[in-house]
């Protein structure tokens, strides 16, 4: 095995996913098949060979820095699951107190 | 009315022998009378849809001239679209409205297009068979028990139901091409960079590009003149010239040099595919192209690589959906288990499971063995395409090693699922243009595509081989059960 249940509810942890006990099982056996066909890639000798992020070759993009007009912020928040006038409202971050 | 392009429809409205309202009800009525069926559009909007028409009705009495004015277009659900719904096929996503076009959109409204409606897809193009949308299944128009392909499925399955007369879909690994292959139409990812992203919903954002899916060799150059070109809105967008693409429609292809790679040639191909590659080749030969045979060596390393990369950037790029901003929010005690609710209920299967494997690649401890590997084995497969085309001027192999398969038949099986896309995922790792044309049908009638991949920005050339093909060929377009034309 190259992967455990407690690693998967970890990394879905990290990516903010809450899984229920089932897929936990089920993710646990596709993602270590899946990583074992992987390892294929460790069987390739890729030293001293640079990675590829783009495969076009992109250059830092650079243009003057101009005012213009934007988005409102009505416009920005108009598809917020809730609002309070042009802020989005989430639930409580820090803990204040017992 | 169903076999004209694009060209030859805006013909008809010069001459007054149609108007774009009369064809977008033609669009209309065929959706209503077939997509009960098949499943393909998400979302219309028909009054929009004739409000366009009119107003290209308009522009055409005034002598206006575009090419695409009064043409109607459905898209796939990954486009932002003003004021209309978006949904990438998630439940995330659902009630979302942009506030801004995709550039891809504004450029066709620029060409006063008509939009019939929003397609299905996979969930956040992540799929080979349309399977993973979260609301509902797309059928195969030549056989309602099989997949359409993916991710752009609701897209071909449309188009070649004759529901639009074109669309754009997107493709990652294959997501354009292997559909269009799978439903007998032609689709063609150009080159990384050569259309804007902005405003497309991104999946892997290295190798996300969006292309037409037409029913001809001409609609596609005539959609893709529309549509590339460099914007400063994309800072991955190309700042070359675009040529008129139609302009090499018709020009012959002789001495041009075809490759073929060996490592596409595998087991497991289905024998009627094998059968009309060879019929294909020996089509390209007797139109005076050069058969050379090439190499691309590291091709089974392909599938590992992509999904590495694929799964990485997802993970980064789908963080974004988190309750606050837009969409779905479900209810928590504190905001990280808000954010962790919503995605729960939010995501579908597949999404998960992607998050869940590109997390891990990127995670401390792993991020060398398997983010930084793959970002290597990367290079040496462009090195490959790189040095085969020394040697040819376009490759040609199968688009998909099977014909369509029955809907269920992978869903449980993401391996299996993954390997269906072999022969595409190679070409996005490079950042190459290609795209599928039909080639014929196995011994039970489904369609056969073939891929032609060129070099980096020479979609031109692609177009020259794929025009000479499409006509030497003729393949049969609409399956009859959709064929009736009233």
């Amino acid at each position: 095995m190259k992967i455990t249940r407690e690693v998967v509810e970890y990394v879905a942890h990290l990516g903010r996913l809450e899984l229920e006990p089932q897929e936990v099982e089920l993710y646990t056996l596709q993602i270590d098949r899946i990583l074992q066909y992987m390892d294929a890639l460790n069987s390739l000798d890729t030293e001293g060979i640079e990675p590829t992020s783009h495969a076009i070759p992109v250059v830092c993009v650079l243009r003057e820095d101009q005012v213009k007009s934007s988005f409102s912020t009505d416009e920005s928040t108009q598809n917020a699951p809730e609002r309070k006038g042009y802020f989005f409202k989430v639930p409580p971050i820090i803990e204040v107190g017992e | 009315m169903l076999e004209m392009n694009i060209m030859q429809t805006r013909e008809l409205f010069k001459r007054k022998e149609i108007t774009a309202v009369e064809l977008t009800r033609f669009y209309l009525n065929r959706i209503k009378r077939y997509d009960g069926e098949l499943q393909t559009y998400l979302r219309l909007t028909e009054e929009q849809a004739i409000e366009m028409a009119q107003d290209a009705d308009r522009r055409i009495a005034k002598g206006e001239d575009r090419q695409l004015l009064g043409i109607p277009f459905g898209m796939k659900d990954i486009f932002c679209t003003k004021g209309i719904e978006t949904t990438c096929a998630s439940q995330i996503l659902k009630g979302f409205v942009p506030p801004y076009d995709a550039t891809v959109v504004k450029k066709l409204k620029e060409e006063h297009f008509v939009h019939l409606g929003k397609l299905n897809m996979d969930e956040f193009a992540m799929g080979s068979s349309t399977e993973n949308s979260s609301f509902q299944t797309t059928k195969n128009p030549w056989d309602l028990t099989r997949i359409p392909g993916g991710s752009s499925g609701g897209s071909a399955s449309a188009v070649a139901a004759g529901l639009c007369a074109a669309s754009l879909g997107t493709d990652t690994g294959g997501s354009i091409r292997q559909p269009a292959g799978l439903c007998g139409v032609v689709g063609m990812k150009p080159t990384y960079g050569r259309v804007s992203r902005y405003g497309l919903i991104a999946f892997a954002s290295s190798l996300d590009q969006i292309g037409p899916i037409t029913r001809s060799v001409t609609d596609c150059a005539v959609v893709l003149n529309a549509i590339a070109g460099y914007d400063p809105m994309d800072s991955t967008s190309i700042p070359q010239p675009v040529p008129n693409y139609v302009e090499y429609l018709g020009r012959d292809i002789k001495g041009m040099k075809v490759g073929i790679p060996k490592e596409y040639f595998i087991e497991g191909m289905e024998q009627d595919v094998k059968k009309a590659m060879e019929d294909a080749i020996l089509l390209f030969e007797k139109n005076g192209a050069v058969v050379v045979d090439i190499t691309l060596p590291h091709t089974e390393y392909a599938v590992a690589t992509y999904y590495i990369i694929c799964t990485a950037e997802a993970s980064s790029n789908l963080a974004r959906y988190d309750g606050v901003k837009y969409g779905l929010r479900a209810e928590g005690k504190d905001i990280i288990d808000m954010y962790k609710k919503t995605r729960l209920k939010g995501f579908g299967r597949e999404v998960k499971r992607r998050i869940i494997l590109g997390t891990y690649v990127l995670s401390s401890g792993y991020y060398e063995a398997y983010y930084r590997k793959a970002g290597k084995v990367r290079t040496l497969i462009r090195r490959d395409f790189d040095e085969a085309f020394q040697e040819c001027d376009i490759m040609v192999t199968p688009v998909s090693p099977t014909t369509a398969f029955r809907i269920g038949e992978k869903v449980e099986d993401p391996l299996t699922m993954y390997l269906s896309d072999i022969f595409t995922i190679p070409i996005n790792l490079a950042g190459l243009p290609a795209m599928s044309i039909p080639c014929g049908f196995d011994s039970a009638g489904l369609p056969i595509g073939l891929q032609i991949i060129g070099r980096p920005l020479d979609e031109a050339r692609m177009l020259q081989a794929a025009y000479v093909f499409e006509t030497e060929k003729n393949v049969k377009k609409i399956p009859d059960r959709f064929k009736t034309d009233d």
